[in-house]
């Protein structure tokens, strides 16, 4: 039987988990964390450092690799179990996992697609967070049409000679390796042509460039690749079927993108925001029935947001697949985001246009921030365009 | 097939759907429509009566099938999707659920008429009425606006003020004092109408529950009557949707099937975002009902309003796609349309549910 669980009315089995996970995030958490109490790092060193050591506690709390088979030093956790996970970190709003790319869908890859001896290579170093990893695959002129993409890599003896650029690379200047979709035959329909290689970013003629975010960070890069050598033995599965090591990667990392969490938590950031006076006022926001209107609308859409998330992974215990339920899920949270975080400062008055430049880890995050940093949202992991031509083709099977 | 139900609420949902296309099919729909004051579903309901349908929710002692609201959902939906009239709406869950709350042998009795489908049973809710003691019972007076299904129902139960406190009664067809008078609405699929009661007399067993009693039950039913609601429009929701996209496949403009044109695109799967959300909403609100969960009152209002805003999101866009014929009575979208829009506006309307929600968000968000 299908159903929606709910902290309200979940198996008793799913509570304790849920249990298990919020006494592991109290204890491990930094004293203080989420309030004025708590001291963030104050240089990006810092930051990374901190990152580093929280990946290694989620590594000794078993909490690494949560959805990988057991045999793969993972918990072999149900869909339920990671999703609940999830809902708990960001309930608290802890740390990134600054491995996710490896653990979310690099590792999954690997075991799905990868040799005997590139599991024994590369996977233990993603669980531990020794080895970070980012994923090569989007260039200037392939972005919603990844296919077209033009890095060249050219046999030549026991490796593979590469050249061209990647762009939108989420922290490459942080990561050891590369998950890199490359061109290995230019003679065949463009997507039968792509392979996929292992790269590791100290590779010589290998150089990563920040780019410059309208949020104000520089987590994603430019990537050139001039003659970089890659051995033979770095493809992923078989040479010309990089194709499928995409699908299988985007495929993973879909299931890490909903923000069904994340809506829930900027609205009770908003309602307590809302409940604040405004700034030299003594009146609140919350005070304005229009006001309590407009968040009474965004309740709704993040309450779906979550009902549906829910109901669709209930939906994969039966049929085993989640269908195009992510795409959809990813499709209205992106946007949900933008439109709580448009509200925030609309509502707010100036008080959602002051604030700290750029989020410090474990602080309150500026409502201004959080409007810019969601135009990321609807365009990365899939645009909401894209997203609508593929439910309309594949779900309601529309013409094309 | 519906991997989100269990094999018996697909059974039973297939049985609705078997039933309805075969006794009251969109052509009867939409011919009835033409003559809303006189719409008869005497047929169907007949056979609804035949499968048990008027028992769902009623328990097993007096013959019903004690069914929850999460194996009732999908038939309301059905019966939405197909715009066939409120019978089964208003007398096997509305009603039931009201009867339900009401402690004593008349409650009971009522209950096991209603379960065997001999007793159609409407209620008619609201402060429009007044109730007095008597000598040998109560009279009542006042004059309800829009009860649904009142012209056809055998029964009535009616909310009265009663010494400043809410009561439930029990009023039959034929009392003296009691008129009803068929009002024409937006919707032409349904059958609404006035309840009027002038210097009406009952005996002391008329009345069913009092005070906080009766307030708590009325509550209650509100909540199911929001949650019907919910399932009359989300039910429209899917089936506009469906007649959209199957229209989107076959026509053809400037060489192409319109389908293919992303403005078309876009808008169906936007429709079918909001319409799989409102789903999940709905069946979450459904099984925090029957598990009578803290967050119910919450989530049956956050599901009363999003299938209420996709049930006219839907329609509208059907019309929208159907171009020229979507104005014309060819076509049920325009039913689609006015059903759900009336939806939108009915007891504990989309607006008030979203006001409820907004006087909470406090009290939910800062603690």
């Amino acid at each position: 039987m299908v159903e929606i669980t709910s902290p309200s009315f979940e198996s008793a089995a799913h509570r304790e988990f849920r249990q298990e996970v919020r006494q592991w995030l109290a204890k491990n958490l930094p004293t203080g964390w989420g309030t004025a109490a708590f001291q963030p790092p104050r240089t990006e060193d810092g930051e990374h450092a901190f990152l580093l050591d929280w990946k290694r506690r989620l590594y000794a709390g078993g909490w690494a690799g949560l959805s990988w088979p057991k045999e793969y030093g993972g918990r072999g956790a149900t869909l339920m179990e990671q999703a609940i996970f999830f809902e708990e970190n960001v309930r608290v709003s802890a740390p990134a996992d600054i491995g996710t790319a490896g653990t979310g869908y690099v590792g999954p890859m690997i075991i799905d697609e990868g040799s005997e001896e590139q599991k024994k290579r590369y996977l233990k170093p993603i669980l531990t967070g020794e080895e970070i990893w980012c994923q090569g695959f989007s260039e200037p002129n392939a972005g919603s049409d990844l296919a077209s993409l033009r890095t060249r890599a050219v046999r030549d003896g026991d490796r593979f000679v590469v050249n061209g650029q990647k762009v939108w690379t989420s922290g490459a200047r942080r990561s050891q390796l590369m998950i890199l979709l490359a061109r290995t035959d230019t003679e065949v329909p463009k997507h039968k042509g792509i392979s996929g290689f292992i790269v590791s970013m100290d590779s010589p003629g290998l150089d990563v460039r920040s780019i410059s975010q309208i949020n104000g960070a520089s987590e994603f890069c430019e990537v050139f690749f001039d003659n970089v050598s890659v051995p033979a033995e770095n493809v992923v599965g078989r040479i010309n079927q990089g194709w499928q090591i995409a699908q299988s990667t985007l495929s993973h990392e879909r299931f890490t993108l909903t923000r069904a969490f994340e809506v829930q938590f900027l609205l009770k950031n908003l309602v307590q925001s809302a409940c604040q006076p405004y700034p030299g006022r003594t009146d609140r926001p919350i005070d304005d029935p229009s006001v309590r209107l407009q968040l009474a609308d965004l309740y709704c859409e993040a309450h779906a947001a979550r009902c549906a998330y829910y109901q669709s992974i209930n939906r994969h215990k039966v049929t085993g697949t989640l269908g195009y339920d992510m795409q959809m899920g990813k499709l209205h949270t992106s946007e949900l985001t933008k439109r709580i975080s448009d509200t925030a400062i609309s509502i707010l008055g100036t008080a959602g246009v002051m604030g700290e430049v750029a989020p410090r880890l474990g602080g309150e995050v500026a409502w201004y921030y959080q409007f810019v940093n969601t135009f990321r949202n609807t365009i990365a992991g899939g645009t909401s365009q894209v997203l609508r031509n593929v439910l309309g083709d594949r779900v309601l099977e529309l013409p094309r | 097939m519906s991997v989100d139900l269990t094999t018996e609420q697909q059974l039973l949902k297939d049985a609705v759907r078997d039933v309805v296309r075969e006794v009251m099919p969109i052509e009867a729909v939409m011919r009835q429509a033409e003559q809303p004051l006189t719409i008869d579903d005497d047929a169907l309901w007949l056979k609804m009566s035949e499968l048990g349908l008027p028992g769902v929710l009623a328990p097993e002692t007096v013959g019903g099938a004690g069914l929850g609201l999460v194996d009732v959902s999908p038939l309301l939906e059905e019966i939405g999707s197909a715009l066939v009239p409120a019978g089964f709406a208003v007398t096997a869950v509305i009603s039931a659920s009201l009867l339900l709350r009401c402690a004593g042998e008349r409650a009971g009795s009522l209950l096991g008429a209603l379960a065997s489908g001999k007793q159609r049973i409407a209620l008619a809710a609201g402060n429009a009425v007044t109730a007095r003691r008597t000598e040998r019972g109560y009279v009542l007076e006042g004059s309800v606006p829009l009860v649904a299904e009142g012209r056809v129902a055998d029964t009535i139960l009616l909310q009265a003020e009663l010494a400043g406190a809410p009561a439930v009664f029990v009023v039959g067809k034929s009392d003296l004092g009691l008129v009803i008078e068929p009002v024409l609405t937006m919707d032409p699929t349904r059958r609404f109408d006035r309840v009027i009661l002038t210097n009406l007399n009952l005996g002391e067993q008329a009345l069913l529950a009092a005070d906080l009693a009766a307030g708590a039950a009325l509550q209650n039913v509100k909540e199911a009557a929001m949650l019907a609601t919910a399932c009359d429009s989300l039910g429209i929701a899917s089936a506009a949707l469906t007649l959209a996209v199957e229209y989107a496949k076959v026509r053809e403009q400037f060489g192409s099937k319109i389908g293919s044109f992303q403005g078309i695109k876009h808008l169906l799967a936007d429709t079918l975002v909001a319409t799989r959300n409102a789903q999940a909403a709905v069946r979450y609100a459904a099984m925090a009902w029957d598990a009578n969960a803290e967050d119910r009152h919450e989530a049956i209002l956050a599901a009363r309003v999003l299938a209420g805003r996709v049930g006219v999101q839907s329609s509208a866009n059907c019309i929208q796609v159907h171009g020229g014929i979507g104005f014309t009575k060819d076509l049920p979208a325009h039913l689609y349309l006015r059903r759900a829009k009336m939806n939108e506006v009915s007891e504990g309307s989309v607006r008030e549910s979203l006001q409820a929600i907004g006087d909470r968000l406090e009290q939910l968000h800062v603690s």
